[in-house]
């Protein structure tokens, strides 16, 4: 039984014999199963080839021209437009918006022209529409914020007023209530750009002013609501945002130190001075020293609901020059109010 | 969950038929036969084809009717392999663990496998199949060694080779019907996991498959297969002793073997006598039952020696506790366990056919053809230990540390 077996390479195994056999080695029944393989290889092949090419033309009408695709489903007109927003808009502004034709069905609606026409509101920040069969159009939303606003006028002196968000898009606000828009401060000393097909590009420095607010907002609510402007024509070149309350006409906040720390050393300020007019206080330098500009006896009373910048509150940049104004409420307020630089105190430190 | 179905055939083309059964695979667990074929065989002797045309026509007609019955086409078999050609040898190796902690890890597992299996073979030779044997660590049988602790790890494998032509015939035949061989498994083997239970082959257990050209055999212990092996010697051999001794046709002495042949000599007198055909036409005849029990016992008496002298030191009577279990078409002979029993020392008995194999099967020629689709789904081709387990990315990401 034993033979002799050397230790070299493992030995080959039934497995090494090559099972492929010649057709005319085959019995006539061997054939026939050879020949039916292949021509159900060949079929199989056939229809996955089909597949391919009908799912590539699909692909192909799909990307190019979908409402083409519309005949041979089968789709019922358009009944419903269900709107799903983290803010304020609602389907009737949606459907407006949308201009939808009467009578129009799901697989008719160009979803890439719906999602433009909806994002041409800059207070759209993201569009979703999908399709859900058989009559309803699911529009998903997301909105942006305002945190202040801005009145412009244009060649006809007709003036407007916008809406501006964190991300600095300047747009008209559509659904937003009116208490929430008038406690919204004005902003200042911007420059505006038209760009082509409407609308303004995009405001730099405002992530800044809006943290600047938010924290004001958070922190000191009351000092807040008597904030009515807030001007940017300072932050380029000095890094300074001056904001100019009922109270104060002049508080400058800088970019040295965080604004939680210069609003607290405002509110300290204000409360060391209730009973003074002040004109101005400067917190860019630092909280270890804070100009504070006491306001002479006479002009105690300033009443700067809210003074407006000779510049306007904003301007078009092509345009002409507009006269800045003010809500009707405050209109009968003095625009700017020049305060002579005669501080009785020059600086105090805290 | 979706039921995977699939349909294997198990073909056996022995010395006097060939048989072929479909089962019907799902979720790779229960097996349900579906179809059955049956052929006399032609061009066969010993278990080797010597005519391809013939033994391709008595195959593919098996196969036919196997899958007119079953109503589907298969287009893979498990393939039974015995003949005379057949042969096989011991093949131990042994490491020493490379851990430093002495801990066996899949390295010293391939280690040991690769060295036990890498024997060569004879100019014209191959395995056609490795029975391992159970491992050893410092002398103790371990079913899995790995992240055991010890010092030297043994394996040994039963190499079962033949000739690589004749092999090579066997799967052309079924080749030549346009269906693949998935699997060759040793007749005697698939025989072995037919007619014995585990128990059996864990106490050890000698399996006599004895069919018309071949007698297989395969001794079981530990669980697992030691040695196994064929001897070209067969039922057929006992009608053409009887053939020649009685100057008889072939059909005629077989027809004399299946009415009267004996493995032990059961008559006493001389006188009783049996008439050849019992029709009392010109021709037929009385012989001597005591001849005819004489001729038939003496060669099958003789068959089990050459198996017992096969086996060798291999076969220990007191390791082989389940005894010996015969099975094939010669084991219906009357007398051959209580043969089998004195020749082995052993208690003996024909084999049956489990419960759940329908009565149409239970006949002990089928159960090797049974025992391809029972073996073939059952066991899983060795392969080694590293590929059968690659590393997970845990490891790998460690592996450097």
């Amino acid at each position: 039984m034993n033979k002799t077996a050397s230790t070299l390479a493992a030995a080959r195994s039934w497995r090494d014999i090559p099972q492929e056999v010649a057709p005319r080695s085959m019995s006539r029944e061997g054939r026939t199963r050879l020949v039916l393989s292949f021509v159900k290889v060949g079929l199989v092949s056939v229809v996955l080839a089909t597949v391919g090419w009908a799912a590539w033309e699909l692909m192909q009408t799909w990307q190019t021209n979908p409402t083409k695709l519309a005949a041979p489903v089968k789709s019922e007109p358009l009944r419903t437009v269900k709107l799903t927003t983290n803010g304020v808009l609602d389907e009737a502004w949606v459907v407006h918006r949308l201009a939808l034709p009467r009578g129009v069905t799901l697989m008719e609606l160009d979803l890439g022209l719906l999602q433009d026409a909806l994002l041409a509101d800059r207070q759209v920040r993201t569009a979703t529409l999908t399709r859900k069969f058989p009559d309803t159009l699911l529009v998903v939303l997301q909105e942006r914020s305002p945190v202040c606003r801005l009145r412009v006028q244009d060649r006809e002196a007709a003036s407007r007023d916008y809406l501006i968000s964190r991300d600095g898009m300047v747009f008209v606000g559509a659904n937003f209530d009116a208490d929430l828009i008038g406690g919204l401060p004005w902003l200042d000393g911007v420059k505006l750009s038209p760009i082509r097909g409407g609308g303004f590009s995009p405001v730099s420095g405002m992530e800044t002013l809006a943290d600047l607010l938010e924290t004001a907002q958070v922190n000191v609510p009351g000092l807040y609501r008597s904030w009515r402007i807030a001007s940017m024509a300072r932050f380029a070149s000095y890094g300074e945002i001056v904001v100019r309350s009922e109270t104060v006409p002049e508080i400058v906040f800088g970019l040295r130190d965080d604004f939680f720390t210069q609003i607290a050393l405002l509110d300290a300020v204000l409360a060391e001075t209730q009973s003074k007019p002040v004109s101005s206080i400067n917190l860019a330098l630092g909280k270890k020293q804070v100009p504070v500009v006491f306001a002479p006896a006479e002009s105690a009373s300033p009443g700067v609901a809210a003074p407006v910048p000779a510049g306007g509150l904003g301007h078009l940049r092509d345009g002409p020059r507009t006269q800045p104004t003010l809500p009707a409420s405050q209109a009968s307020h003095p625009l700017f109010t020049f305060q002579p630089s005669q501080p009785r105190e020059s600086s105090r430190d805290l | 969950m979706i039921s995977r179905t699939k349909y294997i055939g198990a073909v056996e083309i022995g010395t006097a038929k060939v048989s072929v059964l479909i089962g019907e695979v799902t979720n790779s667990r229960s097996l349900s036969i579906v179809g059955m074929g049956e052929c006399a065989s032609r061009g066969v002797i010993k278990g080797s084809v010597f005519d391809y045309k013939a033994a391709s026509d008595s195959a593919h007609s098996a196969l036919i009717e196997a899958e007119r019955r079953a109503g589907v086409r298969v287009d893979e078999v498990y393939l039974a392999q015995t003949g005379g050609h057949l042969d096989g040898f011991s093949s131990d190796a042994s490491v020493q663990v490379s851990a430093a902690n002495n801990m066996v890890s899949d390295f010293d597992i391939d280690t040991v496998c690769n060295m036990a299996r890498s024997k060569q073979l004879p100019e014209g030779r191959m395995v056609v199949q490795r029975l391992r044997r159970p491992f050893r660590l410092d002398g103790r049988l371990v079913p899995d060694p790995d992240s055991l602790v010890g010092r030297e790890l043994q394996v040994g494998y039963f190499v079962v080779h033949g000739q690589e032509n004749r092999i090579a015939d066997n799967i052309h035949v079924i080749r030549g019907f346009n269906v693949r061989v998935s699997e060759l498994i040793l007749s005697s083997l698939a025989s072995g996991a037919m007619v014995t239970a585990p128990d059996e082959r864990q106490h050890g257990v000698l399996v006599l498959d004895i069919g018309a050209g071949t007698t297989d055999y395969v001794l079981y212990r530990d669980g697992m297969p030691q040695v196994a092996g064929v001897v070209p010697v067969g039922g057929s051999h006992l009608t053409n002793d009887l053939a020649l001794g009685l100057r008889l046709t072939e059909g005629q002495a077989d027809k004399l073997k299946l009415r009267c042949g004996r493995a032990t000599i059961l008559t006493k007198s001389r006188e009783e006598k049996v008439w050849l055909n019992g029709d009392f036409a010109i021709g037929d005849r009385q012989f001597p039952k005591l001849t005819i029990e004489q001729i038939t016992s003496a060669r099958v008496w003789e068959l089990l020696e050459v198996v017992k002298k096969k086996l060798g030191p291999a076969f220990e009577p007191d390791r082989t506790g389940a005894g010996v279990v015969l099975t094939g078409g010669t084991a219906k002979l009357p007398g051959i366990a209580e043969a089998a029993g004195k020749v082995f020392g052993l208690a003996a008995h024909v084999s049956e056919a489990p419960a759940w194999v329908s009565e149409n099967l239970r006949d002990p020629s089928f159960s090797t053809v049974l025992g391809l689709l029972h073996y073939g789904l059952s066991s899983r081709p060795e392969v080694p230990t590293a590929a059968r387990r690659s590393p997970g990315l845990f490891k790998k990401l460690f592996a450097s540390a």
